[in-house]
């Protein structure tokens, strides 16, 4: 199959209901959408069995064929890749072309990798045509309902070994930004240089992850300088990594003097993602590049709009390491009903990693659940938190509060959890928070997680 | 002592570089009414423009009066953060960008990077080493390094903690070249002597470049002699001085840093006078580059020192070439 030219977008900057939109499809009836979807679904399934021996060999396996599939429900029947077939499959090649990779026979223009869950991080080969042609346009679409307007000043970092990353660098000079890149990397050491870009040049939108956000809060208050002057010139922000709920967010909003605060998420694991509009009713996820399901975690049965299950991806633009019925093994659910910002591609929300689903007193918790909860009381909504894992088997919240003095209303955590989620955690205070780049899960039962080398 | 080439060229590179500078109210304040036709010669550029510091630098970020605005650099697309602390910014327009794109290209090509192979990069996301190595890591820019040689990339953060994910890299993409930060070398060789020899005979490495900027140790001889053995290939040096935007790599038979002239006019010293020192003298660094329409830098002093010497090199390489006093 021939990796078509796409048609030139019109820009359409219609002021429906006062949303910009990017794109004409992005308000296209959902029967249309669905119709372009199954187009696309058909392609890619043909190629991935005609092309890519990876696939090949798990349809044969299968008994299943191009032909099998007629319609969107035969789908299911396509057996689903897991993270761990990856891994395996790496292992097995010493290599990290596994026979997923469609290119049409082209060398790939860079190799990302995914952020190493299970210790392991998987590779894929990125071409021209997604970073030109494909997957862009999506995050071009993000940006936009993001409010991301030509010429702003955008502070934001582009380690070239994450595929989102690629695809916000090229969306960024798409969308002629002024790029501004602070020094290091987003971990909270490195908060001093983005708080030094934030200051020195005042940008109107910052792009970062939650954990690097906080980072930049604290050094503020270290420093002693209110943050809504630092963060005077910022009219967005917008972070990726993990779930912001909407205490937060307004949290967030109002602390900076922000005119809104975004949240995107997806994953370089499957490669893709999607970001909030202004109604912050979820992830829009672009239909028109990738084929989102839910399935039950343990059957693998699909699961409709409103549930919380196991995310499926399936890319429908080729140029790239091709994921077919990817299990992200991220905890998700479709938002059902429509969003008032007329966007017809669906919303998905995101929680955590499955495996890190907390199993307290018998019943399944999120982060964002405990978030959630801690979000209702004012003192400490916003307030950075890990749940600790003991290794009595127990787990308890630590709650990040600097000042020697005692917190106020602190003691009501418990309370809450205990309403609303029926779960008893203790609550303890800590005054130095541990330098991670992401998640909030402390496993102190867990051995060292880094995949080592075999030693001489 | 300067590194001109052919002066009259030098001439009307650094008059041009002048002119750009003086649309900036912060290079104007610094030399007061002199117009770009006062400079005639290679010393009337260094009579008239006062040596830059670090700290003049920072504080023109500070006060606002480096930062692109309502003048005429419309098209500059990218700042980046240098590591110093506090930090300072450079600003390139599209055109500085493919140029000095173009100067990494030189410096892989030279380290001996074949077409089609893999190089890893271990380095973060801001550093030159990273932001000009592909057109997919840079807004703006159309061809990077691994365009201009044809090779492909795959990159990794630069911290040090990630030395297991590059061993990860080198296992299952096998690169042909590595491009390291100067801090990366002394993990990367505890991890790799740790490492059983079937994955570093399995390699095939063609060339290992270790870069410094000003801010880093220069180089680590210990530790570069150890990471060749241990990968068997060459290991050379590129020496970086972000706030300049310079880079130089060195040469694998005389071990001085090969500079572009066309890109660079760069002199040596005295650190107390900052007087320009004599011929093969050892000096403070100071770099003017010549391609930077947006970032009109002159006369940068940097953190280095090095000696300059204009009769080219005995690899056979015609032009400027720098020692370091490491
Ligand atoms: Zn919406
Ligand atoms: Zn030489």
């Amino acid at each position: 199959m021939r990796l078509r030219r796409r048609r030139r977008v019109v820009v359409n900057l219609s002021m429906t209901s006062q949303v910009e939109y990017l794109d004409r499809i992005e308000t296209v009836s959902a029967d249309k959408l669905a119709q372009l979807q199954w187009r696309k679904l058909r392609r890619v399934i043909a190629y991935a069995y005609h092309n890519l021996p990876f696939y090949r060999r798990r349809f044969s396996d299968a008994g299943i064929t191009p032909a099998s599939i007629k319609s969107i429900a035969d789908l299911a029947r396509i057996p689903m890749v897991t993270k761990a077939d990856i891994i395996n499959e790496t292992i097995a090649c010493e290599e990290y072309r596994i026979g997923i990779e469609a290119l049409e026979g082209r060398q790939p223009d860079n190799v990302v990798m995914t952020s190493g869950t299970h210790g392991f991080h998987t590779f894929a080969a990125i071409g021209d045509y997604e970073l030109s042609r494909g997957a862009i346009r999506a995050v071009q679409r993000e940006f936009w309902m993001q409010k991301m307007r030509p010429g702003m000043r955008v502070v934001a970092l582009c380690p070239g070994w994450h595929f989102l990353s690629l695809l916000d660098c090229k969306a960024m000079g798409r969308l002629r930004v002024n790029c501004i890149l602070p020094w290091g990397t987003h971990i909270p050491r490195f908060a001093k240089s983005f708080l030094d870009a934030v200051q020195t040049l005042r940008p109107d939108y910052l792009l970062t992850m939650p954990p690097m956000l906080y980072a930049m809060l604290r050094e503020c208050e270290r420093v002693q300088v209110d943050p809504r002057r630092v963060f005077a010139s910022v009219r967005y922000v917008s972070t990726v990594g993990e779930p912001v709920t909407a205490g937060l967010r307004s949290r967030l909003r109002e602390e900076l003097a922000l005119e809104d605060f975004f949240e995107r998420g997806g994953s370089s694991d499957g490669l893709w993602g999607g970001g909030e509009c202004s109604f912050h009713r979820g992830h829009h996820v672009f239909a028109d590049y990738f084929y989102i399901e839910i399935v039950d975690p343990d059957t693998g049965r699909s699961l409709p709009a409103g549930e919380r299950g196991a995310v499926v991806v399936t890319n429908l633009t080729l140029g790239k390491s091709l994921y077919v019925r990817f299990n992200c093994e991220d905890l998700g659910m479709i938002l059902p009903g429509e969003c008032p910002c007329g966007r017809t591609h669906p919303r998905v929300e995101l929680f955590d990693r499955l495996s890190n689903v907390l199993i307290l007193d018998g019943r399944s918790i999120t982060t964002y659940d405990i978030r959630c909860c801690l979000d209702e009381i004012p003192q400490t909504c916003g307030v950075p938190f890990f749940v600790v894992k003991q290794s009595d088997g127990g787990a308890r919240i630590e709650l990040y509060h600097p000042s020697p003095e005692a917190p106020k209303d602190f003691d009501r955590v418990g309370r809450v959890l205990s309403e609303r989620l029926g779960v008893q955690l203790p609550v303890q205070v800590i005054r130095t928070m541990p330098a991670r780049w992401k998640g909030r899960i402390i496993d102190e039962r867990a051995q060292t997680a880094a995949e080592r080398y075999p030693r001489a | 002592m300067n590194a001109s080439g052919d002066s009259r060229k030098t001439v009307a590179r650094l008059r041009r570089a002048v002119s750009n500078a003086l649309r900036i109210p912060f290079m104007r304040g610094r030399v007061g009414g002199v117009s770009a036709r006062r400079i005639r010669s290679i010393e009337d550029f260094a009579a008239v423009i006062p040596p830059l510091t670090i700290e003049e630098l920072r504080k023109g970020w500070e006060e606002n009066q480096l930062s692109p605005g309502n003048d005429a650099r419309r098209d500059v697309g990218l700042i980046a953060q240098t590591a110093h602390d506090p930090p300072v910014y450079v600003t390139l327009s599209n055109r500085a960008l493919e140029l000095y794109a173009e100067v990494l290209a030189d410096c892989w090509l030279s380290a001996g990077v074949l077409a089609g192979s893999h190089v890893l990069i271990h380095d973060y996301g801001t550093s030159p080493l990273v932001y000009l190595a592909s057109r997919n890591f840079c807004p703006y820019l159309k061809t990077g390094a691994a365009e201009r040689v044809g090779c492909i990339p795959v990159c990794n953060d630069g911290l040090p903690e990630f030395t297991e994910r590059a061993l990860h890299i080198l296992r299952f993409v096998r690169p042909r070249a590595i491009f390291l930060r100067g801090d990366a070398v002394t993990p990367l060789v505890t991890r790799l002597s740790e490492t059983q020899e079937k994955l570093r005979r399995g390699l095939e490495l063609r060339a290992v470049l270790v870069s410094s900027d000003e801010v880093m140790p220069l180089r680590d001889n210990r530790g570069h002699a150890m990471l060749s053995g241990l990968l068997g290939a060459p290991v050379t040096t590129l020496v970086r001085a972000d706030a300049a935007l310079f880079m130089a790599s060195e040469c694998a038979k005389s071990g001085r840093l090969h500079v572009r002239t066309d890109r660079y006019f760069v002199e040596t010293l005295d650190p107390t006078s900052l007087r320009p020192t004599a011929a093969g003298e050892l000096g403070m660094l100071a770099i003017t580059p010549l391609f930077c329409d947006a970032y009109p830098v002159l006369r940068y002093v940097t953190g280095l020192e090095a000696a300059l010497d204009l009769g080219g090199c005995v690899c056979g390489a015609a032009g400027a070439s720098l020692s370091t006093s490491a």
